[in-house]
């Protein structure tokens, strides 16, 4: 199993080059930035690693048709795999918060995503691609400039009906803050799938978006995962049932302000929350604590390869060197 | 007067960043990247010169919002302006090669004054940019990363309605392949619009023109007539002043020759008479060899006297030596 770096995204183009020739010194397989409203477009900051790097992948998720035709997508992710000789990669989903941002209705995403993967898959491999569908038309693209092999297209998907339609258009999906107790919900669905397109052999990818908050302080680390709290699965109920009680589950579920107040005032105070609700999230939904927590982080991340995760991409927050550093040296070599 | 230079994405990051480079030596003021559909993304090819620019403006043209959401124009304006130090512009319009290729129309006056208003709001300095319009929305966007001053936001505009709306809401505005002969139709709407009175120093005004000079007059023409198509796409008001009234009637009922010309990389248009190529190389562009010159600086010249602040040379293959030329022998003569 592979590991790749989602990294923070508020790092300038800069940062983000130096961050990733780091981890293609250590072994990692893809650097990953993260396409936030609030920050700078993740895109265009990832073009000077991308012309920089020799073997590293270097990828934008989660990238939504809402926010930019799915034609325009392909361009992006195109532009990017040609910058990086053929290592780009790129995850589509029907969320995420620029979707939040523009207001639009979200009843539509699975057949939102499935258009826009299917339009992308399209448009970079035919030479010239026309697509009529419900949401979105295509006419006469062509990207005849092109010269590399084709960029990795993944779906960002962790329910059924994501995943169904996923494993029939994209290479591979990414699933969000999905802990090992929790397999049984994705994986079945995923693979029951992969067998109907009769693709269990074609080298689709899995992976699984995970917060990695280790750090030399337990106490940072600690504060660290609880302001980021809310963007893990948005704690809908999948995401609780597994660590708390029935009635904690519903008590999150109802009080979800504290949460996003905490991380828009990037504070890991959550007002009103009791502590042992906090401690089983941090806990359940990610790797948080010291380096003498590694080994079972280990053992957890080996339980990715045993399900048949083909990577796992751990998303780090603050001191980003030192996390690469840490993952580089310690984590990698000891996994499966 | 100033003069742009603007260049295809499809030459890559790295050549636009060496050829930005190079016209940033000679004083040219900015470097546009065309966003078209075939070719590399245009806000992405030009990252690496606005990280490396020092007194060169980079902007990209045309970008329409059919392609992305305004809020995601104003994202990606936001992260060039960031990377060139507050060096950054863009061209929003309602047309370009995009709508066509994602099978929108074109010339939507209200859609493009929301995207206008949302981009707008968004470069400026409002801390949260909420928008409720008929085309599009903006919930609480917000932009505390940046940290220079404002890019330059610029309407693309030939019609009164659009060029009126774009007048009262952006910096400046771009036509495209313009020329002396057009001047008292649309500068005539343009001066009864824009506020001149008002803002005398701040509106900018700028054209496209393409631009053809190379030591080889046989290349040169071969370049230009490959490319005419995109001349406006040879619309009656770009091809009246050059032809005959039938023969204007003749190309707009054949625009496919000029089509397949610029499809298939050909500068043999067939079918199409050389005369009324000839015409239309002539007026709608900058082509010949450097012995013409002079004559296309006294065109320039027109532009400036009649207010123009800025034109944008389109140019295509061997832009090394093309930036040479405008930089050594055109801009002396211009400023």
């Amino acid at each position: 199993m592979d590991i790749d770096i989602i990294l923070e995204a508020d790092l300038t183009a800069q940062q983000i080059k130096e961050l990733g020739l780091m981890a293609e010194k250590f072994g990692f397989r893809a650097i990953w930035t993260q396409n936030y409203a609030k920050a700078r477009d993740a895109f265009m900051t990832a073009v000077p690693l991308a012309l920089a790097s020799k073997k590293i992948m270097v990828g934008v998720c989660i990238v939504s048709p809402y926010e930019m035709h799915p034609l325009k997508i392909a361009n992006a992710t195109l532009t990017l795999n040609e910058c990086a000789k053929g290592r780009g990669c790129v995850t589509i989903g029907g969320g995420g918060e620029w979707m939040m941002m523009l207001g639009f209705d979200t009843s539509k995403r699975v057949s939102a995503t499935r258009e826009a993967l299917e339009i992308i898959q399209g448009a970079i491999r035919e030479d010239t691609f026309n697509y009529n569908g419900k949401l979105y038309k295509a006419r006469w693209f062509n990207s005849d400039w092109t010269t590399d092999q084709p960029p990795l297209i993944y779906a960002g998907a962790s329910g059924p009906k994501m995943l169904s339609m996923s494993s029939g258009v994209a290479d591979g999906v990414m699933m969000g803050d999905i802990a090992p107790v929790m397999f049984d919900w994705p994986l079945p669905t995923l693979n029951k799938a992969l067998a109907d397109n009769n693709r269990t052999d074609d080298n689709f990818r899995i992976s699984n978006f995970l917060a990695w908050h280790i750090k030399e302080d337990r106490e940072v680390a600690i504060q660290e995962a609880r302001r980021e709290m809310i963007v893990r699965g948005w704690l809908e109920r999948p995401w609780l049932e597994p660590f708390l009680s029935p009635e904690d589950t519903q008590f999150v579920l109802d009080n979800k302000w504290p949460f996003i107040d905490a991380y828009r005032k990037r504070s890991s105070h959550i007002e009103g929350i009791p502590e042992h609700i906090l401690e089983a999230l941090v806990e359940g939904l990610g790797c948080t604590g010291d380096p003498s927590d590694l080994d079972r982080y280990i053992e957890k991340l080996n339980k990715y390869s045993e399900a048949g995760f083909t990577e796992v991409a751990l998303r780090i927050h603050d001191d980003p060197d030192y996390s690469i550093k840490l993952i580089g040296e310690l984590v990698l070599p000891k996994l499966h | 007067m100033q003069l742009d230079i603007a260049l295809e994405s499809k030459i890559g990051p790295t050549a636009i960043k060496e050829l930005g480079l190079l016209a940033e030596t000679y004083g040219i003021r900015t470097v546009w990247i065309q966003n078209l559909a075939r070719a590399p993304d245009a806000f992405m090819a030009a990252v690496p010169l606005a990280l490396a620019s020092s007194t060169i403006k980079v902007g990209i043209a045309v970008v329409c919002s059919h392609e992305m959401h305004p809020l995601k124009i104003a994202n990606a304006v936001l992260t060039l302006n960031e990377y060139a130090k507050g060096k950054a512009g863009v061209v929003v319009t309602s047309g370009g090669e995009w709508p066509g290729v994602v099978g929108k129309k074109i010339a939507e006056v209200a859609r493009t004054k929301e995207a206008l208003e949302i981009i707008k709001a968004s470069l400026g300095n409002e801390p949260n940019v909420s928008y409720e319009g008929e085309f599009y929305k903006a919930q609480m966007f917000n932009t505390k990363w940046k940290t220079q001053s404002p890019p330059t936001l610029y309407g693309g505009a030939h019609r009164a309605k659009m060029m009126q709306m774009i007048a009262t809401t952006c910096d400046a505005l771009m036509f495209s392949d313009i020329q002396p002969e057009m001047f008292d139709g649309i500068l005539g709407t343009l001066n009864t619009v824009r506020p001149i009175e008002d803002r005398p120093n701040d509106f900018r005004l700028s054209n496209f023109i393409a631009w053809h000079i190379k030591e080889n007059r046989e290349a040169s023409l071969w370049e230009a007539q490959r490319e005419l198509i995109i001349r406006a796409w040879l619309y009656r008001e770009w091809i009246e002043p050059y032809l005959e009234p039938e023969e204007v009637e003749w190309v707009l009922k054949n625009p496919f020759p000029f089509l397949k010309a610029y499809r298939e990389r050909t500068g043999d248009i067939e079918g199409v008479s050389q005369h009324i190529v000839d015409q239309l190389v002539e007026g709608l562009t900058m082509s010949g060899d450097p012995s013409d010159i002079d004559r296309h600086i006294e065109r320039l010249e027109a532009f400036k006297r009649e207010g123009f602040t800025e034109i944008s040379l389109g140019l295509q293959e061997d832009p090394v030596e093309s930036i040479k030329m405008i930089g050594e022998q055109v801009l002396p003569a211009i400023q």
